[in-house]
């Protein structure tokens, strides 16, 4: 016994082969993805139109290529969010939708259109500070609601936040100019990719990439930051602030996605659940994993939204659909209670 | 112990990658027909009045070549050709033979879909066995054994004069070199602030966006506009009710269902892509990625309206026509403005506009925003907007009850009615319902529907001048009863849009509804 | 489900300041500490003083509420006393830094939950991070030592299972496990057999024999004076924050101070050259166990 644990154990070789053959999948997805749109007609550009047809090769390169980047980008933020906050919290039935951290950032966001003058930085700053408000706000109001258990007050919380920022945004949306400021408001919250460039790209890339590669170097941390303050100070972890780190990271590259993307749901909640099942629950390599699988499966929904029907469908709308009814089945299987 | 769940995992995913491989081996779509992405649209209005049959044409041109015009006869009246590649065989009239009849004399052609897709070909290339095969459904596939693939362009439509494959830097494949620019370049500002040049006038427009028929009514008033419009939008509104009658060409152009793709606007390779909006879109923004130019126009008030006839103009190239149509607008406002000069602000009536709608059973009444083209009609027209009174800043339409038009006490109520309802219907029910009979203004006889034809007279699309002028008899009758709104309707459409007197009185005419009350 | 502890675990790991560690004193030594939750609470210690030696077992036993828990977090360093001073091997414990104290002490906390589905080799692993950087991810070194962490503490068996499937006795020495792959020269115990049948608790407390067989030091806290009694070489009586008695099982566990202890008349008795406690009912009738 002892012998063979000195190499990698058989799960974690497994799931290291798991993670190769993902990372492979995204690759080959975003090769495929370039190909797919409507121009010059549905579904499918033939090679040829790259050779002869000036409009298709800037087509390509200036607006599908940073989409399917942004959707990779989104699958990976949303994703590693979700599990961070799952870890960090205990519990594993929380995104960033019900932390109030989404609700968060797009009052903060509609708070910079139209009292702060709406430039994109200004825009990002807001939704980072009132994502993280709400995400304080929650774990807070969670703490003090006397029903249930924890799993359940935090939800609860969530949600109330999440409804009072709603509702702090429509006021916004109220009393925003109707000509120019409230058509901004109501794309941001629609959400959807279908007009991103590369700007609005490098503009992402610049808060979630460091925040993504944080989290990624933390990942075996994460299990640490799991277990309980006691233990964790028995261990030698500074659990406070290696938590807020941790949470600072991703409630930043959340807020940067979301205030380019809006707001799409459902996908931290369930990634990171399959990426733990497929490759354990070990955080080492239950993050990369659910980066990656969330790419997959934000990049495969945005192919979907852009290329399916000649109008756009709503990104949001595709991954509520296909992550609810992936919540479903997870949560009706026998197995949920031990396997979590 | 995990398989169940992992293997639904696998399965998902590998769903998802054979989805995207399954497309990948989709073969190229075929050219589509006149209107490739015509999946019925998703909200249809019902046409207000009994449609009218629009004049029919004569036999379909098949094949455009340089300037003329081929019907299929005349194709199977030329020299035939056949061929046979991979097994299967082709029949169809020689293409050498099509380019000695048309006398083209270029060292290279472009064969043009009617999506717009066009495929570049060296005529010393063009061999006795490439042809234009008929295809099913009337079309014409080029048919081309020893070529490359691409040159097989299905659907060709158009055969033009062609720069060779390896010049660089060309603007969108549509517009090739060989066709005499139309004029340009162009600089001017849009509604929306931005600054938009064009080296040359676009031959083919596409319009896009909110309310696609409010810019297509003014892209239509110019003979360039109807000809040069290659596709639009479908809304709620369907502008094939009116427009036909002006042209009938409008029937053949695409209609892209509702909140296109950028990419799906890309492919019918405008020159020029016209929304309405003060706020550059984020849709214009991708489109300037690729380098197609938007033109943005307000047509909110009076000041927009002429901003965007002016650019609508320059970018036909026919500035022209849009100082006549700016005359045609300015007489009326100028007879408006001199006559309500007299009135004082006190004796300005007291006028509530009202949009009735009974969207989804809910019946619910409510009053314009303040800066939208009703509230700017009912002042023009020398009323006063109770609404104004009201401190709410919104959107759009805000919902009002009962209690707060009473408190309005308004002198006179107009009321839009949603399309899909009677409006004679409507003001009898208001004027039978107790609550709505208390109202001075029901009970002075001051109550009227909206006027409109095919479309509404409220809305801030070109027709708004007919409100404006209609409102005007009817909140100072004593000022303007010498304005004839009928000559007005009849002077509107034979002068902007250029329509027969007899084709205005059968098909716009009974469609009018002014005297209802 | 036998108690199979391999005999070939090897010695602990030398830290590389344990040469600074004095082999004299005394492995804990607790001076006059206090401590208080809140600024008007009563002090949940009040002037405990105790010392640990080196190599020893020793169990602290008191009713709920003694503070017997609030020991060990003071002695880990949880806590922070409000008066007097903590030392570790005759260094205060305030002079360790985090990482360096985290390699010294280790913890088996009451009932720890363990959310997600780690494996138990994984959550043995964890015990591994006082020698990691904040960046460093667990190498074959680590791997190795959890591996004889998980031998020492008989599951080797269930290094592939689920920790949150494990059964409460299974659970406890998975904890320990993780507690042991710190190679701590101190062991904290809080409550480890509280919850746990007969065949679970002895072993336990047969590892705990053979951890102290390694040289290490076990500080345990319990309310079942016979597992103390079985296992313990020293005894720490507790009650209202104070310590009544303290010294080797054998002098400290008799009835007079045993009854002070638990407000409640108990009696002790030899067994086998071991006390063995009776704890009496309301009509007197002698009554068996704990």
């Amino acid at each position: 016994m002892s012998a063979k644990a000195l190499t990698l154990y058989p799960e974690a070789r497994r799931a290291r082969a798991r993670l190769v053959v993902l990372g492979c999948l995204v690759i080959g997805l975003l090769g495929v993805s370039l190909f797919l749109g409507r121009y010059p007609g549905p579904y499918w550009t033939p090679l040829r139109a790259l050779r002869e047809d000036p409009l298709a090769l800037r087509l390509i390169l200036n607006l599908r290529l940073p989409r399917i980047l942004s959707a990779v980008v989104v699958g990976m933020t949303l994703s590693a969010a979700g599990a961070v906050f799952q870890m960090v919290f205990r519990n594993p039935l929380v995104d960033s939708g019900f932390l109030g951290v989404s609700a968060g950032a797009s009052f903060g966001a509609s708070l910079a259109i139209v009292a702060l003058g709406g430039r994109a930085l200004t825009i990002q700053l807001c939704a980072a500070l009132f994502g993280l408000l709400g995400l304080g706000a929650s774990y807070l109001l969670g703490r003090r609601i006397r029903y249930g258990d924890w799993v359940l007050r935090l939800v609860l919380a969530g949600i109330a936040v999440s409804a009072l920022y709603s509702s702090g945004t429509s006021v916004l949306k109220y009393t925003a100019d109707p000509l120019r400021q409230l058509p901004d408001i109501t794309f941001w919250l629609l959400g959807g990719l279908w007009a991103i460039t590369w700007p609005d790209l490098m503009q992402v890339l610049l808060v979630a990439a460091p925040c993504l590669a944080l989290l990624y170097l933390l990942r075996w941390r994460l299990n640490l930051l799991s277990m309980r303050d006691e233990t964790a100070f028995s261990l030698g972890v500074a659990a406070g602030r290696e938590r807020l780190v941790v949470l600072l990271a991703a409630v930043a590259a959340s807020a940067a996605v979301v205030s380019k993307a809006g707001l799409i749901g459902w996908v931290g909640l369930i990634v990171p659940h399959i990426a733990r099942r497929w490759l354990g629950a070990d955080a080492q390599r239950a993050l990369p994993g659910a980066m990656l699988l969330g790419a997959l499966f934000v990049l495969a929904c945005d192919n979907v939204a852009r290329t399916l029907l000649s109008g756009e469908i709503p990104l949001g709308i595709l991954t509520s659909f296909v992550g609810a009814a992936l919540f479903m089945a997870i949560m009706m299987r026998r197995e949920w209670q031990v396997r979590r | 112990m995990r398989q169940p769940m992992h293997r639904h995992v696998i399965a998902l995913i590998c769903l998802f990658v054979v989805i995207a491989l399954a497309l990948s081996g989709c073969q190229p779509v075929a050219a589509p027909t006149a209107k490739p992405a015509a999946e019925p649209p998703t909200e249809t209005a019902a046409p207000p009045a009994a449609p009218v049959e629009p004049t029919p044409t004569e036999a379909p041109a098949a094949l455009m070549v340089l300037d003329k015009t081929f019907t299929l006869a005349d194709l199977e009246a030329l020299e035939q050709a056949s061929a046979t590649v991979d097994g299967a065989d082709y029949r169809g009239v020689g293409l050498l033979a099509v380019l000695e009849a048309a006398g083209v004399a270029a060292s290279d052609v472009a064969l043009v879909a009617s999506d717009g897709y066009a495929a570049n070909v060296t005529v010393a290339d063009i061999t006795d066995e490439c042809l234009l095969a008929y295809a099913e459904g009337g079309g014409l596939d080029a048919v081309m054994p020893g070529m490359s693939k691409g040159s097989w362009v299905r659907g060709v439509v158009e055969i033009r004069e062609g720069k060779p494959a390896a010049a660089e830097a060309e603007p969108p494949v549509a517009t090739e070199a060989g066709d005499e620019p139309l004029g340009g370049p162009v600089s001017l500002v849009d509604a929306a602030g931005r600054t938009v040049e064009l080296d040359s006038l676009p031959r083919r427009i596409v319009v896009v966006g909110r309310g696609p028929h409010m810019s297509l009514h003014l892209l239509y008033m110019f003979p360039e506009g109807r000809e040069r419009l290659v596709g639009t939008e479908s809304r709620s509104a369907a502008p094939s009710n009116f427009l036909p009658f002006v042209d009938a060409r409008f029937e053949q152009v695409p209609t892209l269902d509702a909140n296109p793709n950028v990419e799906q606007i890309a492919a019918l390779a405008p020159d020029l892509v016209i929304m309405k909006g003060i706020v550059v879109d984020k849709t214009a923004e991708a489109l300037a990625q690729i380098d197609i130019p938007v033109l943005h126009v307000g047509l909110e008030t009076v000041d927009q309206f002429f901003t965007d006839l002016a650019n609508v103009g320059a970018v036909l190239g026919n500035t022209d026509r849009a100082d006549a149509i700016a005359a045609f607008y300015r007489s009326r406002l100028d007879r408006l403005a001199e006559r309500t000069a007299t009135v004082s602000d006190d004796e300005k009536p007291r006028v509530l506009l009202l949009e009735y709608s009974d969207r989804g059973g809910e019946v619910a009444v409510q009053v314009p925003a303040k800066t939208w083209m009703q509230t700017v009609e009912v002042e023009t027209a020398g009323g006063y907007p109770v609404w104004l009174d009201s401190a709410a800043p919104t959107d759009g339409w805000t919902v009002v009850n009962l209690e707060q038009i009473a408190r309005w006490d308004a002198d006179m109520v107009f009321v839009v009615v949603w399309y899909t309802l009677d409006p004679q219907e409507v003001i009898e029910g208001l004027k039978a319902d107790p609550q709505w009979a208390a109202l001075r203004a029901v009970q002075d006889g001051h109550i009227y529907a909206f006027p409109q034809d095919i479309f509404g007279w409220d809305q801030p699309e070109p027709r708004w001048i007919l409100g404006m002028n209609w409102l005007a008899t009817h909140i100072h009758p004593e000022l303007f009863d010498d304005v004839d709104m009928n000559a007005e309707v009849m002077a509107y459409f034979s002068e902007l849009y250029g329509m027969d007197p007899a084709v205005i009185e059968r098909d716009i005419l009974p469609t009018v509804r002014m005297d209802v009350r | 489900m036998n108690a199979t502890l391999s005999n070939a675990t090897p010695l602990l790991a030398v830290q590389p300041y344990a040469a600074e560690l004095s082999a004299t004193e005394p492995a804990v030594a607790l001076r006059e500490v206090t401590f208080r939750y809140g600024p008007g609470e009563p002090p949940a210690l009040d002037g405990v003083s105790a010392e640990v030696r080196a190599g020893s077992i020793t169990a602290v036993l008191g009713p709920n509420g003694s503070g017997k828990s609030t020991l060990l977090h003071v002695l880990l360093g949880l806590l922070p006393p409000e008066w007097g001073e903590v030392r570790l091997f005759g260094r205060p414990l305030s002079a360790h830094s985090r990482r360096e104290s985290s390699r010294l002490v280790g913890l088996v906390p009451q009932n720890e939950h363990v959310t997600f589905d780690l494996s138990v080799f994984e959550y043995a692993l964890l015990g591994r991070a006082p020698y990691l950087d904040l960046l460093e991810m667990p190498g074959p070194d680590d791997r190795a030592c959890a591996q004889r962490a998980l031998d020492a503490t008989g599951i080797a068996a269930l290094a592939r299972r689920s920790v949150p499937a494990l059964s409460g006795g299974e659970r406890q020495l998975a904890t320990v496990a993780r507690a042991l792959a710190q190679e701590p020269r101190v062991l904290l115990l809080d409550e480890p057999t509280s919850h746990l049948d007969l065949a679970n608790v002895r072993r336990i407390l047969g590892v705990l024999r053979s951890l102290r067989a390694d040289g290490r030091t076990i500080v345990l806290t319990t309310h079942d004076p016979n597992a103390a009694a079985a296992i313990a070489d020293d005894v720490l009586l507790m009650r209202g924050g104070q310590v009544i008695a303290a010294g080797p099982t054998g002098s400290v566990m008799d009835s007079e101070r045993l009854s002070a202890t638990y407000g409640v008349t108990v009696e002790v008795v030899e067994v086998r050259g071991r006390p063995l406690v009776l704890s009496h009912d309301l009509d007197g009738a002698p009554d068996r166990g704990a």
